[in-house]
């Protein structure tokens, strides 16, 4: 009962939170609300007994991604006003987009439920998680192919912004 | 008053020049050469390039409005020129009529002449030809006429009610070094304008600071001066020599007995009155627990701009001592208004001796407790060191004097080059840094406390007795019993210190003396009234803060506080 | 692990405790840091509002009640309102977390280290809101230092965290605490990497909670007050607050994590606890009231060039230690 309470306060936010991030025209807005879409997220991690997993989304993504979005807004935008405006040119593309990416989760969902993939053995949703020592194994044992090719798409990303922000040949 | 030879030779000037040197007179106590307008310009340059001149500092800058003087040539412009080492100093005069009022700029000879004749002009309506950026700098800028003229009516009001954006001087700047703007990038991006001050923490006092940042970085910073002026060279001229003194007290109100000493040297000068030595060595005494005083606030509140705020109070704690110790002698703590023409306001009390051995046998622990905090501090030496750098050149070109100057690494101190008050029988040393920054005026400062507090030992020691103010009948009124009702003479000396105060023959003198911010000078001309016919102050840390954007644009907005703070501008002072 | 038997009891008795705690903690601090800077610099201090000044707290709370609560004209004003509330949250949940003695703790979770640092790098956004909505240049500076500090320094903080993490194998702060059972703090034990990661994770703490020398987001002499320039009232009380809570928390948790928690010579209990982090409190005011501030650009260096490789490499020290151990 208390689990149904909680997913369904969360999941009402993490949706409202989420038609925020899309429709509102001021860009700062867009990030915070984005923040708390993350956040929300993490909340439904939690009542899904995955409680490293919700940490972690917090402290990347709530944490760093949004500080980091932020950041970007100052780096890049004029700073002596408030208000920065943004919006898309083309709803019907984006409507599309939408429905496209949602389609692919439905399919990716029922697929996974279909196949019955676990992560972690069984007691993954148990304190399981607190442990160091599983988690580890499990990163770099069961799911090291996934973890390495995350490595260097990230290495690559940093090279290549390296690469961009760098002046020209000096 | 004698006109002395000063043994100048001015014939190269006069091969140069031919009849455009029209005459070589004296402005107490230093030479001055009197030219037409035509060759001013040359004159200055040769007197800034000529191997026996060298007059490589602009020390002063102003105008006299000569209404009631003379009969045609309405203004002297008066260029007070200076080589430090050598001690020499040549004044150059140049006479304009008041309808054809301009001279030609002297901004390329030397970097303080950009204030200096922006100050003149706001004062006195001369323009200065080829001036970049002549517009005025004290008064608001929607003030109407010029308020140093003899004929200005000083009940006039005005109606100043908009704030200067200055984006016209941040243009200008940016055209005159676009460099700056591209420093770092070939795209600078977006930069932003921010005020800092009028009312802003680290502005001690009312200044204020157009920066333009990229990020936080400063391009250009435009100051605007102003806020707190008082029209105190006005003043003096509608006040008796001694009701100017009270005036004198708000120029740097860290230290106003250093300009009470300051202006009324200059008033004795003019009258030729020399002070006996026990008031000599009084004012000494004053001078440098003021000169302690202010350096111990300077020093105290650059600290905290960088972050530090215990040490304030160490600092503070020990001049509120020393303020106990002034309150004694002169009755006041932060307006002293001390001393008087020919003497002082009063002599010492008698504790006066122990209470300030007893204060400085507690200078060096609150300074060393400061010093134990920040001397070896690797934060303090990473904000300090090479932060807020200025060449000895540019330094000496923008007019700097005084413990900045010495940051810089002359070793240069008027109480040891050209010593008054008996300085000369004193042993002490002049801290000398070497490269300029914030870091070597800081610490000039913590020495130069522990060097007066030595001095006024020495002269607690040698303390002579004796009278504290001048024999001469303008020093103090007459004893009543004995020389007022006794005889002829006191009579009409009483009478005439009574109906027509002092007065000064008829002359003019430029006198300094070493305040803790550098050269104070005072130049006084006298119509052989009661009240100064022009008295004009040159107050160190105005040419000092002319320098400010030249050493902040490409620091960072942190340092740009900190940098203020290291250069001790007193807003009272600068503003005047 | 519960006091009071009740799971449901015990975090509704504990909520009560931890937060009334907290509040009187901030509300003290205050007044315990006015008192210690008041001695390091020969003054007395609070004097007038009961002993020695005990009520002084409490009496700038009813003045920051009564004032205006001002938002400036052009503001953001949603966010401008919101942020002072979201930057207490941050630290009031991250205390659920906290064990101050064995069971004296909201919720232990299997997570809890991780939840409370995660917690703590949330605090930087309600802080950039409240710069950003101000629209203020000063507080827009503040804020985008406060987020490139942020951004730096959590990365340190948690390479340092993650040495307790690995010498203990656990993210419960319950079994870190038990894993330094006999007077092997992990300040102390490894000799080498234990003390450095001590340090690390201190400086760290100071940079996020914005105490000098590393408050350049609020350097009063530079930015007016940074982010809080145009704040006012209770409102700007309650930004007070959050950062006092932070710095509290930050004491508590390197206590718990370094120092053996409530574990002590004699007999354990919540007093260690309290006592060692009242000396790290303490420590923080006195570097507070002694240093001075860096310049953002050295703050940048200084985590990148010196405290991120330290991370590293004591991340890799700790877990050859374990390894050979």
């Amino acid at each position: 009962m208390l689990e149904w309470i909680a997913f369904v306060v969360l999941g009402a936010t993490l949706l409202t939170a989420g038609w925020k991030v899309v429709t509102s025209r001021d860009l700062v807005h867009s990030v915070l609300w984005l923040g708390l879409t993350l956040a929300a997220t993490a909340g439904l991690f939690v009542t899904l007994h995955a409680e490293f997993l919700a940490a972690v989304q917090i402290l990347l993504y709530t944490g760093g991604v949004v500080t980091l979005m932020i950041f970007g807004i100052m780096l890049t935008r004029r700073l002596s006003s408030v208000h920065i405006e943004h919006g898309s040119t083309s709803r019907a593309r984006a409507f599309a987009l939408a429905l496209a990416a949602l389609a692919l989760v439905v399919f990716g969902v029922s697929e996974a439920s279909r196949v019955g993939y676990e992560v972690g053995g069984s007691d993954a949703g148990s304190s399981g998680l607190g442990d160091t020592q599983a988690l580890g194994s499990m990163v770099l044992r069961d799911l090291v192919l996934p973890f390495e090719v995350l490595s260097i798409l990230l290495l690559a990303a940093m090279i290549g912004a390296i690469v961009l922000a760098r002046k020209v040949d000096p | 008053m004698v006109t002395t030879s000063t043994g100048i030779d001015f014939s190269k000037l006069r091969q140069r020049i031919g009849d455009g040197l029209l005459e070589e007179t004296v402005l107490l106590p230093m030479p001055c050469v009197r030219v037409k307008r035509a060759a001013l310009a040359e004159t200055l340059q040769f007197l800034r390039d000529d191997p026996e001149f060298r007059l490589h500092q602009l020390s002063e800058l102003t105008v006299v409005d000569m209404l009631y003087l003379r009969e045609d040539d309405r203004f002297d412009v008066v260029y007070l020129l200076r080589n430090i080492p050598n001690e020499l100093r040549v004044a150059v005069k140049c006479a304009i009529p008041e309808e054809d009022a301009w001279v030609p700029t002297a901004v390329g000879l030397w970097a303080a002449a950009d204030w200096g004749e922006r100050e003149a002009f706001d004062q006195y309506g001369v323009r200065f030809e080829g001036h970049p950026n002549l517009k005025r700098i004290l008064n608001h800028h929607e003030f109407v006429g010029h308020p140093l003229r003899k004929d200005y009516d000083i009940y006039r009001g005005h109606w100043c009610s908009e704030a200067e954006t200055l984006l016209d001087e941040l243009e200008l700047r940016r055209r005159r070094f676009p460099e700056r703007r591209n420093r770092t990038d070939e795209d600078p991006g977006e930069t932003m304008i921010l005020n800092i001050g009028p009312s802003h923490p680290a502005s001690h006092g009312t200044l204020r600071n157009l920066v333009e940042l990229d990020g936080e970085r400063i391009l250009y910073s435009i100051p605007e001066i102003g806020y707190l002026h008082r029209g105190f060279e006005k003043s003096a001229e509608t006040h008796e020599y001694n009701q100017v003194v009270p005036y004198t007290d708000r120029l740097n109100y860290l230290s106003a007995i250093s300009n009470n000493v300051g202006y009324i040297k200059a008033v004795e000068e003019l009258c030729g009155i020399e002070v006996p030595p026990r008031c000599q060595a009084i004012r000494v005494i004053l001078c440098e627990l003021s000169r302690i005083m202010d350096h111990l606030v300077c020093n105290g509140a650059n600290i905290v701009d960088l972050g530090a705020l215990t040490n304030f109070w160490y600092l503070f704690n020990l001049r509120e001592k020393i303020y106990n110790v002034i309150e004694g002698v002169t009755g006041a703590r932060l307006t002293n208004s001390y001393t008087r023409v020919g003497g002082l306001w009063n002599d010492i009390n008698d504790d006066f001796v122990e209470q300030t051995r007893a204060v400085l046998a507690e200078i060096p622990q609150h300074v060393d407790d400061t010093l134990k905090l920040v001397a070896r501090n690797r934060i303090f030496l990473d904000r300090t060191v090479g932060v807020g750098k200025i060449s000895l050149d540019d330094a000496i070109s923008y007019g700097w004097v005084g413990p900045c100057l010495r940051g810089c690494g002359l070793d240069h101190d008027l109480r040891k080059s050209d010593p008054y008050y008996g300085y000369e029988q004193y042993d002490f040393e002049v801290p000398v840094g070497h490269q300029g920054d914030s870091y070597d005026r800081i610490m000039i400062r913590f020495e130069e406390i522990k060097q007066s507090a030595r001095i006024v030992e020495q002269a607690l020691d040698n303390l002579p007795d004796g009278p504290f103010r001048a024999d001469h009948p303008m020093a103090y009124l007459p004893d009543k019993q004995s020389k007022t009702y006794a005889n002829i003479e006191g009579l009409v000396n009483h009478f005439k210190i009574v109906m027509h105060g002092i007065t000064p023959p008829q002359g003019e003198v430029y006198s300094w003396t070493e305040a803790p911010n550098g050269e104070l000078g005072f130049y006084i001309v006298s119509d052989g009234g009661m009240k100064p016919y022009k008295c004009k102050v040159r107050p160190p840390c105005f040419y000092i803060y002319s320098a400010f954007p030249h050493i902040v644009e490409g620091e960072m907005i942190a340092d740009a506080v900190a940098i203020l703070g290291s250069l001790n501008i007193v807003a009272g002072e600068l503003d005047r | 692990m519960t006091l009071f038997g009740n799971p449901w009891l015990h975090g509704f008795i504990m909520g009560v405790i931890v937060l009334s705690g907290a509040m009187g903690v901030a509300a003290y601090a205050v007044w315990f840091e006015r008192k210690f800077a008041a001695r390091m610099q020969n003054r007395p201090g609070p004097t007038e509002v009961g002993y020695a000044g005990l009520l002084q707290p409490i009496a700038d709370l009813l003045k920051l009640m009564q004032k205006e609560h001002l938002v400036p004209f052009s503001a953001d004003r949603p966010l401008f309102n919101l942020a002072p509330v979201l930057v207490v949250i941050a630290p009031l949940a991250t205390l659920a977390v906290i064990p101050f003695g064995p069971g004296w703790v909201g919720s232990d979770p299997s997570i809890g280290l991780l939840f409370a640092l995660a917690l703590s790098s949330l605090m930087v956004i309600p802080i950039w809101m409240a710069g950003w909505a101000s629209n203020n240049k000063y507080a827009l500076l503040g804020a985008m230092r406060a987020a490139a500090q942020a951004i730096s320094y959590e990365i340190p903080l948690l390479l340092a965290a993650l040495v307790p993490i690995i010498l203990s194998g656990s993210f419960r702060i319950g079994d870190i605490v038990a894993a330094q059972e006999g007077g092997q703090w992990f300040a102390l034990w490894p000799p080498g990497p234990g003390f450095l990661a001590f340090v690390l994770f201190f400086l760290t703490s100071l940079a996020e909670s914005n105490r000098i020398p590393f408050d350049i987001p609020e350097a009063e002499s530079e930015l007016v007050a940074g982010v809080t320039t145009e704040y006012s009232g209770m409102i700007f009380g309650l930004i007070y607050l959050a950062e006092y809570l932070h710095t509290f928390i930050a004491s508590a948790l390197a206590a718990l994590l370094f120092l053996g928690g409530w574990q002590g010579p004699g007999p354990d209990g919540i007093h260690w606890m309290m006592l060692k982090t009242v000396l790290i409190f303490a420590t923080i005011f006195w570097i507070r009231w002694s240093w001075l501030r860096y310049r953002a650009d050295q703050l940048m260096s200084i985590c990148w060039k010196i405290f991120l490789p330290l991370g590293l490499v004591l991340v890799m020290a700790s877990a050859i230690w374990v390894h050979l151990r």
